[in-house]
């Protein structure tokens, strides 16, 4: 079963932390189409969170198509592409908040981190060039 | 007075209007106004001496207040019924508990005085907070008097909780059996339980609270549904500082001279920000304690 990785303490509020995790796994393929979420209650007790967060997280999800209620099962990933520019936006997130820190610590602007951030985009092998 | 839709509409658990207090001269509650939805977890948060206790008091009708008034599900708190005493459970900071009787006779005690009392309720309770049933409630350590207070506020299956500093005693395993022990029950008529916690431990708060109300001088410093503040409140650092301005809550000239600025986007006006600004790149996001401190620095 899926296993949140929860922390209160984090100025992530706890539901967005719920909806980002799950869209990385799916993204990633570590939930695929037809797994099972863990129930609200379960969520809530093991992680001592409000009952109405982890619901706030899964409608949501719900919402976004990521995943639906089906009768006896619970929460079951969704097949299909719905959703698939968020997961995978949601998954190059970490490395844009990584982008950004950095250029906050280089004095860059973000015009400027932008700049590069487009020719980065445009130049797809750049890196190859090196070689 | 024929109004079918308003006896019909949902009526807030809790609703406090323009509640003042003083004493000899200090005004411990300052005009605080709000009101709680059924079945939101309200956390109160302010430093030691910022009236949490007192409003707490003021709100159960426990205190009189010099001007403003209080309902508790839809009933005045200076004159509530037998009814709505029956759906209240409430956890005073020092729980007036009797010495003399063994842990199990002031647990019935209590239960007699209550229509909703479930006897097995208040037995499992004891059991999940491992309460000696047979011992003198003099002989229990303050912790133990706090799990006893708190089975005795729950085991009737209130409605509505309120709970002043409830697991300031409760070592960590306690303190998640309690929060869990919140949300396992149903009131006794079905109704969805709404609950307010005073508490400095803000962890527990920050993993049950739906609504966080901060309190400084007596006054409401800050209020809302927890995931709002944490998307709309945010820390901002200047160079010089910022006039006046709704949802500036709060700054602080910094030792090297630059300025910390607690704001509140939901009000703060965006032309008041300094040129220049990026609301994404110049303002931080706060945990709860992080919060705290700088509204209290």
């Amino acid at each position: 079963m899926f296993r949140f990785d929860l922390s209160p303490s984090s100025p992530t509020p706890i539901y967005r932390q719920i909806v980002d995790q799950v869209a990385r796994a799916v993204a990633s393929g570590s939930l695929q189409a037809g797994d099972e979420l863990p129930s609200v209650r379960a969520v809530a007790q093991q992680h001592v969170v409000n009952p109405m967060t982890v619901s706030k997280a899964y409608a949501l999800l719900e919402q976004q198509g990521t995943i639906e209620r089906r009768r006896g099962l619970g929460m079951i990933v969704r097949a299909g592409e719905a959703s698939a520019l968020d997961e995978r936006l949601a998954l190059l997130q970490p490395a844009l908040d990584h982008a950004a820190a950095v250029s906050r610590q280089l004095a860059i602007t973000p015009k400027q981190a932008m700049a590069a951030l487009k020719l980065t985009l445009e130049l797809p092998n750049k890196v190859n060039l090196d070689e | 007075m024929n109004e079918p839709n308003a006896t019909t509409a949902t009526t807030a658990a809790i609703n406090v209007d323009h509640l003042s207090l003083s004493y000899g001269g200090v005004t411990v509650v300052n005009d605080v106004s709000f009101s709680v939805a059924p079945g939101s977890v309200l956390g109160i948060l302010g430093r030691n001496g910022a009236g949490k206790t007192s409003l707490l008091q003021c709100m159960l009708g426990l205190t009189v207040a010099q001007t403003g008034t209080a309902d508790l599900l839809g009933c005045p708190s200076l004159a509530l019924t037998d009814d709505v005493k029956a759906r209240l459970g409430y956890v005073a900071q020092s729980p007036e508990l009797f010495d003399w009787l063994r842990v199990r006779e002031q647990i019935s005690l209590i239960g007699g005085l209550y229509p909703g009392w479930s006897e097995a309720r208040a037995q499992a309770l004891c059991r999940r907070f491992d309460l000696p049933d047979d011992m003198r409630v003099r002989k229990l350590s303050p912790g133990e008097k706090q799990r006893l207070a708190i089975v005795l506020a729950l085991a009737h299956r209130p409605e509505l909780l309120v709970f002043d500093e409830p697991v300031a005693s409760l070592d960590p395993v306690g303190r998640r059996d309690f929060l869990r022990s919140l949300f396992e029950q149903e009131s006794l008529n079905g109704e969805a339980v709404t609950v307010v916690i005073s508490s400095h431990l803000l962890e527990d708060l920050e993993r049950v609270a739906t609504h966080l109300l901060f309190l400084n001088h007596g006054r409401i410093q800050l209020m809302g549904a927890r995931d709002e503040l944490s998307e709309q409140v945010r820390l901002f650092v200047t160079k010089h500082g910022l006039a006046a301005q709704p949802g500036l809550l709060h700054s602080k000239k910094l030792d090297d001279h630059t300025w910390q600025h607690v704001l509140d986007l939901r009000q703060f006006p965006a032309d008041a920000l300094p040129p220049g600004t990026h609301v994404d790149e110049d303002m931080h996001a706060l945990g709860l304690a992080d919060l705290f401190v700088a509204l209290n620095s």
